[in-house]
C-alpha cells in the first residue's frame, strides 16, 4: 500500500517554496520599513530591518501580546522568570522598555524576578546566578526586586511554609536570596540529585524538573501574593513543546502548554510572552543592547541530538524541519491555537499542575503498576514509571499542590 | 542462561517491541491474537451477521489482518462474512506483484476477492495519472482514488463495514502529520477507531494499538506470504522526515507510539473553530466538503488537462469552474462536468454476483 496517501498526502512544500522565492527576490541592501537604514538583521520572508526599525518592531510584537490579552493590571505583582537563557534575557529587556519614561503606554505592573537556580544538578554546574544579578542589575528604567530561589529546595519538607517565614523576615531586601534560610543545602542538593539519578530516562528527567520549576514558581507567587507569572519561552521552544507533550502523552493539556496564557492551575497564570519570537529575533535583540548571552544547562544539553531524550529529539526535529520548510514552527503554532482545554477535568496533577481528566475506567491500556492515577495526569504517570520506587513516592509527596490551591482558591 | 518467557518460562524468542517483555513464540501469538481480539470487543466494532470488507493490498499489514480476521471470527464466532477487497491503482510492476499475492492469500484463507481497478472506476490508472502529472503530488491523488474505491468497492459488495490494516504507528504518524500541516479536521478524527459519516460505509482499524513491528514479527514467524516492496512512486518528503521522528522516538521510548495514539484521542479543538461542512457530492454522490468531491475536483482537472487545478488554491479552482459552468449555461447545456462520469458507468453487479 503507498502508505503516504493513505490518509491523503499533502504538499506542504508549495507554501514555503513561495516563501523561499519571494526571498531572494527581495532587495536586501536597505531596511524594508524605513527604507533608509542599513540592514542589521534579516526576518520575517526575508525582510532586512535596520537596528532602529527591528528594536521597534520587537518592543511592539512584545507589547501587543500583553495589550490583546489585557492580562496586566496596575500595582500586579509580576513573576518574571529568568533563567539566563537568550529568551529570558531579551524578555526582561523588552519588559524593561514599558517603564521607560518616554514609553507612552507604560507597563505599570510590579515585577518580581525570580531566579531558579538548579546549576548543582549537572556535572560543570557552574551556577549562572551571579551573571544573571549582574545582568539584571544593568537593566535601565525598571523597578525591581529579585528572588533566588535553590532548586533543592522543593524537596524540604514544609517547603511552602519555610519559604514564607523567610519571606515574610526578609520582604523588603533588594534580593532575597534563599540560599540564606537555615537549611543544609547540600544535604538538599545531595537528595535531589540522588532522587534525580534514580530517574531512569533522561526524558523522564527533564519531564519531572520542569514539573518541580513549575511547582517553584508557583509556590513563590502564591507567597508574594502574585497570581501572574512571565515565561519566556519562543516560538520555537513551545512548538517543540507541543509535539513533545503530545509524545508523552499530554496530549489533553497541549492549549495551557503552548498557549498564550496558561492557566493550568486556578488563581494563576503563566504568561508566554515571548510565544511569537523566534530565538534568532531574542538574540539579535541582545545583540542591539550588547548583551552578552549566559551558559545554562539542561539534563540534555550534553548528550546526543537524537537519542538524548523525547525533549532533546523533538528540539531536533522542529528545528531540522524549520530550515526546510519555513513554515513549519508557525503552522504548529496555529495548531495549538485552535485547540482547547478538555471539559472533563476533575483536579490538578500533583506533579506538573495540570488538570487531569478523568477516563472511563479500562478505556486504554494501562501500560504502568502505578496506583496513582487518580492524583496524577497522564503524562507524570509515564514519566514516573520511568523512575525507582523511592521517586515515585518522593516526587508527589513533595508536592506542594494542594498548598498552592489553598492559597488561591476561595472555597 | 536463555532469556525466559515471562508468561510461561519457557525460552523467550523475543521482546515486545511495545513493552521490551521477554516472549516465547507461542505467548507472543497468544496476546498479539488476544490484544487485537480486545480492541474489536471493547470498541464493538462488529455485530454478528454483518459483511465486511477487508481491504487486502498484498502488503504486511493487511495480510496479517486478513489472517486475523479470519482466525478470530473462527476461534470467537463473531458471525461475520468476510470479503478480500483490494484495489488495483494501475501501477506496473508494483500492483501487479502485490494483487498475485492477494490472489494467494483468498485461496489459502478462502474468502472471496473482488479487484476493484482505478481504470475502471475513473478512467485513469495511476502509471498515466504519474505520466500527466509527474511525481509531486501522486500520492495526493491516489490516496483519495484509494479511499473512494473501497468506499465504492465495498458498497458493490453490500458490505456493512470496512476494516484496514492502519497500525498504531500509522495513527501516531498520522497524528503528528496533521499537527506539522495545521489540519485541525483530520486531527480531530484521525485518532478515532472507527470512523463514517451518514450514507456512508462506516471503517475501522483494529490494529489501531498494534505496532507495526508486531506485526512484520508476527508475519514472519508465521510465515505469511506478503509483499514487501513500497510503493514505487515514494512518499512525500515531509512524511518521511515525521516517520523518521516516530522511530527516533520509538527508539527512546517504545510507548510513545501509543501515548501519541492517547494524546490525539485527548484533544480538543475549539468550538469557534470552523470545521469543513460535509456534504455530498454534486457530481457522484460521495462526501464532499465543498460542492464536488475530491475525486471527482481532481478527475475534472485530469480530464481537462489542468490537473494542478485540482489541488492547491480553492478559490483560484471555484473560480474557474463557476466559469466554465457559466459558459456552459450560456451555450444552453446543463453545468455539469463531463470529467467523472466513468463512476457511473462501471456495471460491476455482473461480477458481484458471481463472487458469492
Ligand atoms: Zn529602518
Ligand atoms: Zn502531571
Ligand atoms: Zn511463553
Ligand atoms: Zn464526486
Amino acid at each position: 500500500m503507498c502508505s503516504t496517501a493513505s490518509f491523503g498526502g499533502n504538499s506542504c512544500g508549495s507554501r514555503d517554496e513561495e516563501m523561499i522565492k519571494r526571498k531572494t527576490q527581495k532587495r536586501r541592501d536597505v531596511c524594508f520599513k524605513c527604507k533608509t537604514g542599513d540592514p542589521f538583521v534579516v526576518i520575517r520572508q526575508g525582510d532586512p530591518f535596520c537596528g532602529t526599525c527591528f528594536d521597534t518592531h520587537v518592543i511592539h510584537k512584545f507589547r501587543q501580546g500583553l495589550g490583546k490579552t489585557k492580562i496586566l493590571y496596575p500595582g500586579d505583582k509580576l513573576l518574571v522568570n529568568i533563567s539566563g537563557n537568550v529568551s529570558s534575557l531579551a524578555m526582561l529587556r523588552l519588559l524593561a522598555t514599558g517603564y521607560d519614561t518616554a514609553s507612552h503606554k507604560k507597563i505599570t505592573a510590579d515585577p518580581k524576578i525570580v531566579v531558579v537556580d538548579d546549576s548543582f544538578m549537572f556535572d560543570s554546574g557552574e551556577s549562572p546566578v551571579p551573571a544573571i544579578l549582574r545582568e539584571v542589575e544593568r537593566v535601565p528604567d525598571m523597578p525591581r526586586q529579585v528572588f533566588v530561589v535553590p532548586f533543592q529546595l522543593v524537596f524540604l519538607s514544609n517547603f511552602r511554609e519555610r519559604c514564607k517565614e523567610f519571606y515574610e523576615g526578609n520582604k523588603d531586601r533588594k534580593i532575597v536570596d534563599f540560599n540564606e534560610m537555615r537549611v543544609d543545602f547540600e544535604k538538599l542538593a545531595d537528595s535531589a540529585r540522588s532522587t534525580f539519578s534514580n530517574i531512569e530516562t533522561v526524558s523522564a528527567r527533564e519531564d519531572i524538573h520542569r514539573s518541580l520549576r513549575l511547582q517553584i514558581l508557583s509556590t513563590l507567587a502564591g507567597i508574594l501574593h502574585s497570581t501572574k507569572i512571565m515565561m519566556s519561552d519562543t516560538s520555537t521552544d513551545l512548538a517543540a513543546r507541543l509535539l513533545s507533550s503530545v509524545a508523552v502523552g499530554r496530549g489533553a493539556n497541549l492549549p495551557h502548554e503552548t498557549q498564550y496564557l496558561d492557566n493550568r492551575l486556578p488563581g494563576v497564570t503563566f504568561i508566554n510572552c515571548m510565544r511569537e519570537f523566534t530565538p534568532k529575533e531574542c538574540a539579535y535583540y541582545l545583540r542591539r543592547l550588547g548583551v552578552a548571552p549566559i551558559t545554562v544547562l539542561t539534563h540534555s544539553t550534553l548528550l546526543d541530538p537524537i537519542v538524548g531524550s523525547v525533549n532533546r529529539l523533538t528540539d531536533t526535529f522542529i528545528s531540522g524541519l524549520q530550515a526546510t520548510f519555513p513554515s513549519t514552527i508557525s503552522t504548529v503554532m496555529k495548531t495549538s491555537a485552535k485547540l482547547q482545554p478538555m471539559s472533563n477535568c476533575s483536579r490538578n496533577c500533583d506533579v506538573c499542575l495540570l488538570p487531569i481528566i478523568q477516563r472511563e475506567a479500562d478505556v486504554t491500556d494501562k501500560m504502568s503498576e502505578l496506583d496513582l492515577e487518580d492524583k496524577l495526569c497522564n503524562g507524570c504517570v509515564i514519566a514516573l514509571s520511568e523512575c525507582e520506587q523511592d521517586v515515585r513516592e518522593i516526587v508527589p509527596k513533595s508536592s506542594n499542590v494542594k498548598a498552592i490551591l489553598d492559597e488561591f482558591l476561595i472555597s | 542462561m536463555p532469556t525466559e518467557c515471562v508468561e510461561c518460562g519457557k525460552r523467550a524468542i523475543l521482546k515486545r517491541p511495545k513493552n521490551r517483555k521477554a516472549l516465547c513464540k507461542d505467548c507472543f501469538y497468544s496476546v498479539f491474537e488476544y490484544e487485537i481480539h480486545e480492541t474489536i470487543t471493547k470498541n464493538r466494532l462488529f455485530k454478528p451477521g454483518e459483511t465486511i470488507a477487508i481491504g487486502a493490498s498484498g502488503g504486511k499489514d493487511s495480510t496479517v489482518l486478513a489472517h486475523i480476521m479470519k482466525l478470530l471470527n473462527d476461534r470467537y464466532d463473531y458471525g461475520l462474512n468476510l470479503v478480500l477487497l483490494s484495489i488495483d491503482e494501475g501501477i506496473s510492476g508494483y500492483r501487479d506483484d502485490s494483487l498475485e499475492t492477494v490472489k494467494r492469500n483468498q485461496i489459502q484463507y478462502s474468502l472471496p476477492l473482488k479487484i476493484l481497478s482505478y481504470q475502471e472506476l475513473y478512467g485513469w490508472t495511476m502509471d498515466a495519472i504519474v505520466k500527466e502529472i509527474g511525481m509531486k503530488n501522486n500520492c495526493t491523488f491516489c490516496g483519495v482514488f484509494r479511499r473512494q474505491a473501497l468506499d465504492r468497492g465495498a458498497a458493490m459488495l453490500k458490505c456493512d463495514k470496512i476494516v484496514t490494516g492502519h497500525n498504531a504507528d500509522d495513527i501516531a504518524e498520522t497524528v503528528i502529520m496533521n499537527i506539522l500541516r495545521g489540519d485541525i479536521a483530520r486531527l480531530g478524527r484521525c485518532t478515532s477507531i472507527s470512523t463514517g459519516s451518514e450514507g456512508m460505509i462506516s471503517r475501522c482499524k483494529p490494529f489501531k494499538y498494534t505496532y507495526e513491528k508486531e506485526i512484520v514479527m508476527y508475519a514472519h514467524f508465521k510465515k505469511l506470504d506478503y509483499f514487501t516492496t513500497e510503493c514505487i512512486y515514494s512518499p512525500n518528503a515531509y512524511r518521511g522526515h515525521a516517520r523518521t521522528f516516530l522511530k527516533d522516538l520509538e527508539k527512546i521510548r517504545p510507548r510513545a507510539i501509543l501515548d501519541i495514539i492517547t494524546s490525539g484521542e485527548d484533544m480538543a479543538i475549539k468550538e469557534e473553530v470552523r470545521m469543513p461542512i460535509q456534504s455530498t457530492c454534486q457530481n457522484c454522490g460521495y462526501i464532499a466538503s465543498s460542492e464536488l468531491c475530491k475525486a471527482c475536483i481532481m478527475l475534472d482537472g485530469l480530464n481537462r488537462g489542468r490537473p494542478e487545478l485540482s489541488i492547491g488554491k480553492n478559490n483560484k479552482r471555484k473560480k474557474i469552474l463557476k466559469m466554465t459552468a457559466e459558459k456552459a449555461k450560456e451555450a444552453g447545456k446543463n453545468g455539469k462536468l463531463n470529467g467523472a462520469n466513468a463512476v457511473h458507468d462501471i456495471s460491476v453487479s455482473q461480477d458481484v454476483e458471481n463472487m458469492f
